[in-house]
């Protein structure tokens, strides 16, 4: 970790990696969140 | 013996294979981008790039997945354009932001690894602007979307700009040879192979495979929720009528 922290470039390689797992999370996030939403949604709506 | 899109194409058998092929996919990526980013990160320096070689990891998937997936918005666009199915246009409303996601990565990572190496964050290559401005087709073709009240106008017409913005596409692709570039050329789909050696060859083929898949997992993930979203709004409809 720490020879990760004090590789050269660091600052342009971490901030890299760091987005890009944001951008995964909210791209797993809101896609499972869209999904579940709507299938509660329309279940709540097909009960009798 | 019925073709995989015709398969497919049936909402039902859709839903069932999706129901065990998006975390089978999704597993499949976590395990690839786990050694892929091992590799990666075990991979010596390049010589001219130095450790900023392993921001390549990212950022080449991350390009090829934002032009392959404008590639599925377009055919999906195409057939929700001719055949007016349900199927294509909800895979159609469900690749574009994941397409916009991928685009703004390539971007991004391309411009943290531009500043140490071209010294410059950005610049108006010809490469770089043909990618934003497939960038900026994605974000009017969810605006475009979500801007007509009428679905089906909504849909026909963010299906004919997504097919416009096909033109792009061999833009971005031959932009390095046609113009001038700072960009450099295709090092993994050009004559006589890749133009790298395997140590950093096949921790990049890993993590293409992995984002392949993670977004194999996540376009079948949308299409289902835009399935379930259509089905309940049709549900409240018959319940307002009735």
């Amino acid at each position: 970790m720490t020879a990760l922290l004090h590789m050269k470039y660091a600052e342009f390689i971490l901030p890299a990696f760091g987005v890009t797992a944001v951008v995964f999370l909210g791209m797993i996030g809101f896609s499972l969140h869209h999904a579940r939403r709507w299938k509660r949604r329309f279940e709540a709506l097909s009960r009798p | 013996m019925i073709p995989a899109p015709a398969f497919l194409a049936n909402p039902e058998r859709f839903m069932a294979f999706s129901r065990w092929a998006a975390p089978l996919f999704g597993a499949l990526a976590m395990g690839l981008a786990g050694v892929g980013l091992y590799l990666g990160f075990t991979a010596p320096e390049d010589y001219q790039q130095g450790q900023t070689v392993r921001i390549m990891f990212i950022h080449v998937p991350a390009a090829q997945m934002a032009m392959f997936i404008y590639a599925c918005l377009g055919v999906a666009s195409l057939l929700s354009l001719i055949f007016r199915h349900t199927l294509a246009d909800a895979a159609a409303q469900a690749a574009a932001p994941l397409g916009a996601a991928f685009t703004f990565l390539a971007l991004v990572t391309g411009s943290l690894w531009g500043r140490p190496m071209w010294g410059t964050w950005w610049v108006w290559d010809p490469r770089l602007v043909s990618v934003l401005v497939m960038f900026l087709i994605y974000l009017a073709y969810m605006a475009l979307r979500a801007s007509l009240d009428d679905e089906a106008k909504a849909a026909r017409a963010a299906a004919i700009l997504a097919l416009v913005g096909l033109v792009n596409l061999p833009i971005i692709h031959f932009s390095v040879e046609w113009w001038n570039s700072l960009h450099q050329g295709s090092s993994l789909f050009r004559k006589g192979g890749p133009a790298m050696p395997p140590v950093f060859l096949i921790p990049l083929l890993l993590m293409s495979l992995a984002y392949m898949a993670a977004f194999g997992s996540l376009w079948l993930v949308r299409i289902r929720g835009e399935l379930w979203r259509r089905r309940a709004e049709a549900a409240q409809l018959r319940a307002a009528r009735a």
